[in-house]
């Protein structure tokens, strides 16, 4: 087991915010409350993969206890799509 | 599938992140804010803050709290001036979602304003027939702050070796696959920990490890000065170069004055088992650093 390669840096997301300043911290922290905010309404399954990379994002910012925390949220529920079928089409 | 965004979790999301934004750019200076942080602790290390705090504003048995109602939930929500209304649906699960959905400075507010409101507490009182009011406000206040304790450490971990019964540094020691470009210092070092796992062979594997130390001395120059100088200020980067100096001096003085690295008359044996082990962690420690470092180096 080579020691030197344990350091916390190796995850180059996590080395991202383990090398922050508290200013950098705090930028980046609102820049992606914009960001979620962003989604409240037009979070759509068109955007869905762009919303779960900004989630992914804050996920690895956080620390253990908030990650548990926030994966905790439940931000989307999904609709049966009823597009396809309308009560007049169904073959009964 | 088409989604629907839910605004509820939205909301969770964001006051988590504003509350992590107040514990970067609160004021320290501040009582009130130092409190609220110190509250901010006990509510991030605890997944379940506000699921226990729900049913201290429920009041739910056996708590010492008082007991709210639906029309009382509602009261006391609105009475902190928070248009929060009850929905019918469990109490516990709503008062939980409402906490979800407040920042921590409104949490610090609902405990100090309502949670702990003795007009409520007074109303239990009389409806139970409670003459000591105090008694049970003092059981409530006890009740909270372990409440507090616990959601401070509920996250404190174990560590595995503690229960894989073995002691990491030594693993690492062992372990540490450090490979120089001098092959004899390399066997030299390896020879010594193959050794020290026989009981007979203790004390030449403290010999091996003693010669290893005196070649990596020479690893950089014949002369062992020059060397042996480099290696040092090499190894006390970050650090101080004085504490490693008195290391390999009072290292290499062990070495002469023990049988370690001379076997006249007048040479010290070690007898005792707990000193050999001694001996061979303190210098198998300093030995760890040295090719490290020299790896390091090199990089």
């Amino acid at each position: 087991m080579n020691i030197n390669n344990k350091h916390p840096s190796h995850n180059k997301k996590k080395q991202r915010a383990y090398c922050m300043n508290n200013t950098e911290k705090i930028q980046f922290l609102k820049s992606k409350l914009s960001e979620l905010n962003g989604f409240r309404v037009t979070l759509d399954s068109d955007n869905l993969k762009n919303f779960e990379t900004l989630k992914l994002e804050i996920i690895n910012f956080l620390n253990d206890s908030q990650r548990i925390r926030f994966n905790q949220i439940i931000f989307y529920t999904e609709r049966p799509d009823n597009s396809e079928f309308l009560g007049d089409d169904l073959p009964f | 599938m088409p989604i629907e965004p839910i605004e509820k979790g939205f909301k969770q999301a964001e006051i988590l992140i504003k509350d992590i934004l107040f514990g970067f750019e609160f004021d320290k200076n501040n009582p009130n804010d130092l409190k609220n942080f110190k509250l901010l602790k006990a509510r991030q290390e605890n997944p379940d803050f506000e699921a226990g705090l729900a049913v201290f504003i429920c009041g739910e048995p056996p708590s010492n709290f008082p007991y709210r109602s639906s029309f009382f939930l509602t009261k006391f929500f609105t009475d902190l001036g928070l248009n929060y209304s009850h929905d019918g649906s469990t109490r516990r699960f709503w008062v939980k979602d409402v906490l979800l959905e407040l920042p921590i400075e409104k949490i610090s507010y609902i405990i100090e304003n309502g949670l702990f409101n003795k007009r409520d507490f007074r109303r239990v009182a009389k409806e139970k027939g409670i003459v000591d009011l105090d008694e049970i406000y003092q059981k409530a206040i006890t009740e909270f702050k372990s409440f507090i304790e616990e959601s401070l450490h509920i996250n404190t971990t174990i560590d595995l070796t503690y229960l894989l019964d073995m002691n990491i540094n030594v693993e690492l020691l062992f372990e540490n696959p450090n490979q120089t470009d001098d092959e004899e210092l390399n066997k030299l070092i390896q020879e010594s920990k193959d050794r020290f796992f026989n009981p007979k062979d203790k004390y030449v594997a403290i010999e091996k490890l003693w010669d290893a130390f005196e070649r990596v001395k020479t690893y950089f120059d014949s002369n062992k000065k020059t060397s042996s100088k480099l290696l040092v200020s090499i190894i006390s980067r970050g650090f101080d170069e004085s504490i490693i100096n008195d290391e390999f001096a009072a290292l290499t003085k062990i070495g002469n004055d023990f049988r370690i690295r001379h076997h006249e008359t007048d040479k010290k044996a070690i007898t005792n088992n707990k000193h050999l082990n001694y001996l061979f962690f303190r210098m198998m420690t300093l030995m760890d650093l040295c090719l490290t470092s020299i790896n390091e180096n090199k990089e």
